[in-house]
């Protein structure tokens, strides 16, 4: 029974892992219709700026975050006056391959920079685990989990309750109508990339303290990221985050309890079944 | 328009007429073909071989004297989890191009007291880097070497994916390659111009079950193993030898997890082996799946009583540096180690710690060492005809084994590939340094075991 309870645990966990790249993939494509291949990459790049942030200036990665958060915000906002403007006049294959482009770039010139070896950050402010008697919970991935509630919470909040989140809503709603009342509908994409990127940041940010990484680690968590979006609905945040979790939880249950092979065969008849059944996903419109 | 309409269909029918004469001469050269026995890929077969001929006589076997620079592949990843493994393995083709080609005074390696391959007149080796990121592109890199480079040989930190595509090249223009993949389908191939200088993944195995069954005799006794290997070529070769010695040497397999290296957690596999308990545990994997595991292991403050890796990512650069001493207890098999009582082995790893600040690892030394092992190839058969170099291969090299940092007996080539004195050794992390603990006559330290819990570290 205790190994239940241990593998719920851990299986949320891990979907909170997903969802920190699921919502930033959602709220992209909720607002502009782009899929953003990159969101791995940013989510990498993140890792290497707290890497860098605890090298040079001794600065644990919780510490570093705000300023991970705020440079990954205007790294999008950059990427999205460079790149995405551009893209969105174009054909929708370049929308969706700009991104992709993006990614290997971003793979390559870390690779160039920063060198392929493995990196780790091992002077962290939280380590080690604490024996629950029921479960064992392991500090850094409980920074993980924490991170991942906050940020959905924080993006709640943003979306619904200020100005900039409810022009971002009706943008995604319907542009036109949003630009007839007002609303800057190039400033409410930009910020919704900014986020989206700031996001990867706090992300990145989290998982530098479970995690060591190499410039490839966005792509294996890419692809996780993805199925979440799909399985909570196409541009819902709220169900980037349950997919996620539900990602987490099946992944962790048939590894254990059924056979690890089986774990991502799992995941893909599930994400196979409610899309058939529910073609926009569990929350999608 | 009646007269219009005539011409159309005159134009038409002739172009019916062209089409089905031309359908009918395609038809009947296919019949002269398979009258004459012979298929079309055949003739491109022979059309290959005779331009290959042209290549030998255009200069590929020109006399040794004329030869001024030899150039020997090395390929690498360029990009992927394999980089690292690349840098390495530049800085230390560099290192051995500067001793090859420049007369060194007291350095005990290759061609060190001598300016070039002195077979060939002194000529230079040149390493050409190639890419071996997938196996696709180690085709395409192999053929580039090969057809535009004019390399002699090739050889690189080659995977058995890898191998077997850059493969496809090689025999197709009769150039030798020597590749450290272990796979046991390799040498089953029989490819006529492949080599493989260290031991390969059967003896590798067999190695780790005799150590176990040394470990028993001498110390506590395993009974129980739990297998864990990722689920390319690599790790499923491996896992299929594992389960055979295993019934052979009567160990009971109590957990046996096939894992995908590109695993974004591996909380339940480890889980499962912290389940089934068992004394050991044999694993396969690569370097990042290694560290995940390690951290996942302490996490869930679970360590068997000897954990073996099967080379891998436990005996990659990047293993001790991101864990320190969480990489203590960890054995695990390799071709070679930094603290082997040999002159050679030390002084490469010198070279290497003051050009890189590295330790130098037994599987990146491997890589390049065979690049070295094909200037030895060229300059014994005193020509740089790929027939001429696998006839020197089978007949043996004149290595003087105090010049070889893997201290092996000889080499020399079996048609199939592996060399027939390579040996492996048995290495273990303490202080977050890899150790030689054996065969007992290269130790350096004694075993360190049964491992301890994290919580009793």
């Amino acid at each position: 029974m205790h190994m239940f309870w241990q593998v719920l645990y851990e299986g949320i966990i891990m979907g909170s892992v997903y969802a920190l790249l699921a919502m930033g993939i959602a709220l992209v494509w909720g607002v502009m219709n782009i899929l953003s291949f990159a969101q791995g990459e940013f989510m990498m790049i993140a890792m290497y700026l707290s890497f860098y942030f605890n090298q040079i200036l001794r600065l644990d990665p919780l510490i570093a975050m705000p300023f991970v958060i705020v440079i990954m915000f205007f790294f999008g906002i950059v990427v999205y006056k460079l790149l995405i403007t551009r893209a969105l006049k174009g054909p929708v294959l370049s929308q969706r391959l700009i991104t992709f482009a993006l990614g290997l770039i971003l793979v390559n010139g870390t690779v160039l920079l920063a060198g392929g070896q493995t990196k780790t950050i091992q002077n962290i402010a939280f380590a080690g685990s604490i024996d629950l008697g029921l479960i064992v919970v392991s500090k850094q991935k409980l920074v993980l989990l924490f991170t991942s509630l906050i940020v959905t919470a924080l993006l709640f909040w943003f979306m619904n309750r200020t100005k900039p989140g409810k022009a971002i809503r009706a943008t995604a709603q319907d542009k036109t109508s949003a630009r007839l009342v007002g609303i800057n509908t190039e400033v409410a994409y930009m910020t919704a990339f900014g986020i989206s990127t700031a996001i990867a940041g706090a992300g990145g940010s989290a998982m530098t303290y479970y995690y060591t990484f190499t410039p490839n680690i966005g792509t294996n968590f890419l692809i996780f990221g993805f199925i979440a979006v799909c399985l909570g609905g196409f541009g819902s945040i709220g169900g980037a985050f349950v997919g996620g979790l539900i990602m987490g939880i099946i992944d962790l249950f048939t590894g254990t309890y059924f056979a690890v092979e089986f774990k991502y065969l799992a995941i893909s008849v599930m994400f196979l079944l409610i899309l058939t059944f529910k073609p926009n996903g569990i929350f999608g419109r | 328009m009646k007269k219009r309409l005539v011409i159309t269909l005159l134009v038409i029918s002739m172009f019916v007429v062209m089409l089905a004469a031309c359908g009918n001469k395609a038809t009947d050269v296919e019949k002269e073909e398979k009258k004459d026995g012979e298929t079309v890929s055949e003739e491109v077969e022979k059309e290959t071989e005779a331009e290959a001929e042209v290549e030998k006589e255009d200069g590929k076997g020109e006399p040794s004297e004329e030869v001024e620079t030899v150039k020997i592949g090395l390929m690498i990843a360029l990009t992927g989890s394999g980089v690292q493994a690349g840098e390495e393995a530049q800085t230390l083709a560099k290192i051995f191009t500067d001793i090859i080609n420049n007369e060194h005074e007291g350095v005990s390696l290759p061609f060190a007291d001598s300016a070039g391959l002195p077979n060939l007149g002194g000529a230079k080796i040149e390493f050409v880097v190639g890419d071996l990121s997938t196996p696709d592109v180690a085709l395409a890199e192999a053929e580039r070497l090969i057809t535009e480079e004019k390399v002699v040989g090739i050889a690189g930190a080659f995977s058995s994916a890898t191998t077997k595509t850059a493969m496809v090249a090689a025999e197709k223009h009769g150039v030798p390659l020597l590749s450290e993949g272990t796979s046991i389908t390799l040498p089953e191939a029989n490819y006529k111009f492949y080599g493989r200088s260290l031991p390969g993944d059967d003896t590798f195995v067999r190695d780790s079950f005799d150590y176990l069954d040394y470990i028993s005799e001498n110390q506590e006794p395993i009974k129980t193993i739990a297998l864990v290997s990722e689920d390319s070529e690599f790790g499923i070769n491996i896992a299929n030898m594992e389960r055979e010695f295993a019934k052979e040497y009567g160990y009971e397999v109590v957990e046996d997890i096939a894992y995908s290296q590109q695993s974004t957690n591996v909380t339940s596999e480890v889980m499962r082996l912290k389940e089934a308990n068992p004394d050991a545990i044999l694993m396969s994997s690569y370097a990042a799946d290694s560290l995940l595991f390690m951290q996942t292991y302490k996490e869930l403050n679970y360590f068997p009583k000897l954990l073996f890796g099967q080379r891998g990512g436990f005996v990659a650069s990047d293993f001790a540096l991101n864990l320190g001493n969480d990489a203590d207890y960890v054995m695990s098999g390799s071709r070679w180690n930094a603290d082997m009582q040999n002159e050679a082995a030390q002084t490469i790893a010198e070279l290497f710690k003051e050009e890189t600040g590295l330790t130098l690892l037994g599987d990146s030394l491997a890589n390049v060492w065979n690049g070295v092992i094909m200037a030895c190839i060229v300059n014994q058969a005193g020509s740089t005809d790929g027939e001429d170099m696998r006839q020197a291969m089978t007949d043996g090299l004149d290595l003087d084994p105090s010049l070889d940092p893997f201290a092996l007996e000889g080499y020399k080539y079996e048609a199939n590939g592996p060399n027939v004195y390579g040996k492996s050794i048995i290495c273990q992390y303490k202080d977050g340094v890899l150790n030689t603990i054996f065969p007992e006559d290269s130790a350096s330290m004694d075993v360190l075991y049964p491992a301890k819990n994290w919580s009793d570290r």
